[in-house]
């Protein structure tokens, strides 16, 4: 093997990381005249109002849940193990969305022109897994104890403790992911497991009437203790892994933080779907292209948007899940299963509106397929208006037929949901304004925001009054 | 002999492969030009060698090091101008340049002497967001030229420059081969890749 003398270009002496990013504050700072006060008056303004809002949304949730109990008593076995079921399920969620957006990353800009730099990857990465690790564990440590708040079963120190040694574990063990040490897997395993453990208890409750007893005492303080020693292990692991995390990764996680933001800053869902979507069919790459089976035009576009289904197959996934999820809770609480059903056929069918979306914010698209704007989006709502029907008879066991006039009803409601929302326009800010307590608000934008959730909030009402 | 060598490097989205055992080498004061249609995958390639995309398989190196771009020292040795530079909305042209400098240990080019060069210096005080879109293709390119290196990687850089960015282009890799730096650039300028071009490098069919 050849041995090859490296010797760095002339000059190439990089400064200590530090000073490298204290000159870049300082450059930054000159031409900005928002103080440190400013930011911190901001943070305690926000920290003030969540904790305010926060407090407010707990305590109405827990009565909500509990008068919803009370209403309609369930099998509390049946309904502890279903919540530990979608929990478990739920975390396997998190793993695969922390893991899908870097966790780490870094903007476009600092990619450009510091990333690229002989600066140390760990010393550009260490303030922000440091962030990032802080915000995962007091975050799931909130969320454990307000968890514990809502369903009131005391154990808040508990639930609390697990959130913080599980928070950690994930956000480190996701950083460790990035960093090429550790392994993608424990989403699906978690996923799987939970849904398995909701299928089994819908399973015993629906098929022999039976539900597994409650655990004579509290599980939260086994589950904390075993969060400890991965939380300890993945935080070396991904301490040590810092500097293996390359550009490549960073930059990924960039686009959707960024799109996120847009979306959330904008009220614009359709900005992060765009981007998610852009990334699903990159994933796909190619497809086996086929001719069409001759006929009428509508025919052919309807074969056309029955392809892209079919090459869709996680919302096929996304479908059967929310079927199972209804019925998980018409036992564990079949208070608002009625509500629930309406709701999730809205979100299973809106996965199929693909071309509907597509066919509706592309006037050149509309214009090149020829025919009316109307029978164009009609068209493209036939598959999702099937989804959302053969949604609704899959589901009719778990909630109940109800009238026949209902069934139609809230099918037809859910089909003009879907509609109303993958035919929104493109986002106008400009217009007149409301006073609100909450600060200036355009009214034409939050006509177009609550374009299609307004179909739905009408029809779990009619759900909620017939039955 | 330092040469930036690529061996059999592979880049799939799902079943479509976008490179396919790409193989070339572009020693030191050569001008390496990667030819192909649009969608052959050139940018693709330009991003697995800097490291701003993961190859599914394949090897870059420089000399018999296998480059990572993780490592400081490969970061330290290459320089890119691609298309999806960035820039920070609130330093201006120069501040931008002075960090780059500074980061690098000022092995490059002086940035005075690159604003110049580069026709950047009425715009030194300005902000990104004014400038053209000329402009930011120099303030990229100035970005390769103030720091040091040992290898360039540029994407198209005849793009967006005007006649007299053009000629000036054709000299400014002149000098970098003379200066015994190894370019590797994509481009459909025919009169640009006839002057410069050492080593043709043919993707996508």
């Amino acid at each position: 093997m050849t041995t090859t003398a490296l010797v760095p270009p002339p000059g190439a002496a990089p400064p200590p990381s530090g000073e490298l990013k204290a000159r870049l504050r300082r450059a930054r700072r000159k031409h900005r005249d928002r103080s440190i006060g400013d930011l911190l008056t901001d943070l305690y303004m926000i920290g003030f109002l969540i904790a305010i809002y926060g407090w407010a949304a707990i305590d109405s949730a827990g009565d909500f849940l509990h008068r919803q109990v009370a209403a309609a008593p369930a099998d509390p076995g049946a309904r502890y193990w279903i919540g530990v079921g979608a929990g478990i399920a739920l975390a396997g969620f998190v793993w695969q969305g922390l893991t899908a957006v870097g966790p780490l990353q870094i903007g476009p800009a600092v990619q450009s022109w510091l990333a690229s730099t002989p600066l140390s990857r760990r010393a550009l990465l260490a303030p922000r897994f440091a962030g990032l690790v802080l915000a995962g564990s007091f975050g799931a440590a909130l969320l454990g104890a307000a968890a514990a708040a809502v369903g009131r079963s005391g154990g808040y120190v508990w639930a609390g403790l697990a959130g913080l040694a599980w928070g950690t574990a994930f956000t480190a063990g996701a950083a460790a992911v990035q960093a090429g040490v550790a392994r993608r897997w424990p989403a699906a395993v978690l996923s799987g497991v939970g849904g398995l453990l909701v299928l089994a208890v819908v399973l015993a409750h629906g098929l022999w009437d039976r539900s597994p007893a409650t655990p004579g005492t509290s599980l939260l303080p086994a589950v904390a203790l075993a969060g400890v020693l991965p939380a300890v292990v993945l935080l070396v692991l991904a301490v040590r892994a810092l500097p293996r995390i390359d550009r490549a990764s960073l930059s990924t996680g960039a686009r959707f933080a960024s799109a996120a933001s847009s979306a959330i800053l904008l009220l614009d869902p359709s900005m992060l779907a765009a981007v998610v979507e852009n990334q699903r069919w990159r994933a796909v790459g190619r497809v086996r292209s086929r001719r069409f089976l001759p006929g009428p035009r509508w025919w052919v576009l309807l074969q056309a948007d029955l392809r892209r289904v079919a090459r869709t197959r996680a919302a096929l996934a996304w479908w059967a899940v929310l079927v199972l999820a209804v019925y998980a809770v018409a036992i564990a609480l079949p208070a608002v299963a009625g509500a629930v059903q309406v709701i999730a056929a809205y979100l299973a069918a809106d996965r199929f509106a693909g071309g509907l979306r597509g066919i509706s914010r592309s006037a050149g698209l509309r214009r090149a397929m020829g025919g009316s704007d109307a029978s164009l989006k009609l068209i493209h709502l036939v598959v999702p208006a099937l989804a959302a029907t053969l949604w609704w008879l899959a589901t009719v066991p778990a909630v109940g037929a109800g009238p026949l006039w209902l069934a139609v009803l809230l099918v037809a409601g859910v089909a003009a949901t879907v509609y109303r929302a993958a035919t929104r326009g493109p986002m106008v800010y400009g217009g007149s304004v409301a006073e609100t307590p909450m600060g200036v608000v355009p009214v034409d934008l939050i006509r177009q925001v609550v374009r299609g959730p307004d179909v739905l909030f009408v029809l779990v009402a009619v759900q909620v009054l017939v039955r | 002999m330092d040469a930036l060598t690529v061996e059999g490097l592979t880049r799939r989205f799902g079943n479509l492969v976008v490179l396919d055992a790409v193989s070339f080498a572009v020693a030191p004061g050569q001008v390496g030009v990667v030819l192909g249609a649009n969608g052959s995958g050139k940018t693709t390639l330009l991003r697995c060698v800097i490291g701003a995309d993961r190859p599914d398989e394949g090897v870059v190196r420089i000399g018999a090091k296998r480059i990572y771009e993780t490592d400081a020292w490969a970061r330290s040795i290459m320089a890119a101008a691609l298309d999806d530079i960035d820039f920070f909305p609130d330093l201006s042209v120069y501040e931008h340049l002075a960090l780059l400098a500074y980061a690098h240990g000022d092995g490059g080019d002086p940035v005075d002497e690159v604003l110049v060069e580069l026709g950047l210096e009425r715009a030194r005080d300005q902000l990104p967001i004014t400038l053209s879109s000329g402009q930011r293709r120099r303030l990229a390119l100035a970005s390769c030229l103030v720091r040091p290196r040992k290898v360039l990687i540029l994407d198209e850089p005849e793009q967006r420059l005007d006649v007299a960015g053009r000629a000036w282009l054709t000299d400014r890799l002149r000098r970098e081969k003379a200066a015994g730096t190894a370019v590797l650039m994509a481009s459909h300028d025919a009169e640009l890749i006839d002057a410069v071009a050492d080593v043709r490098i043919g993707i996508g069919g």
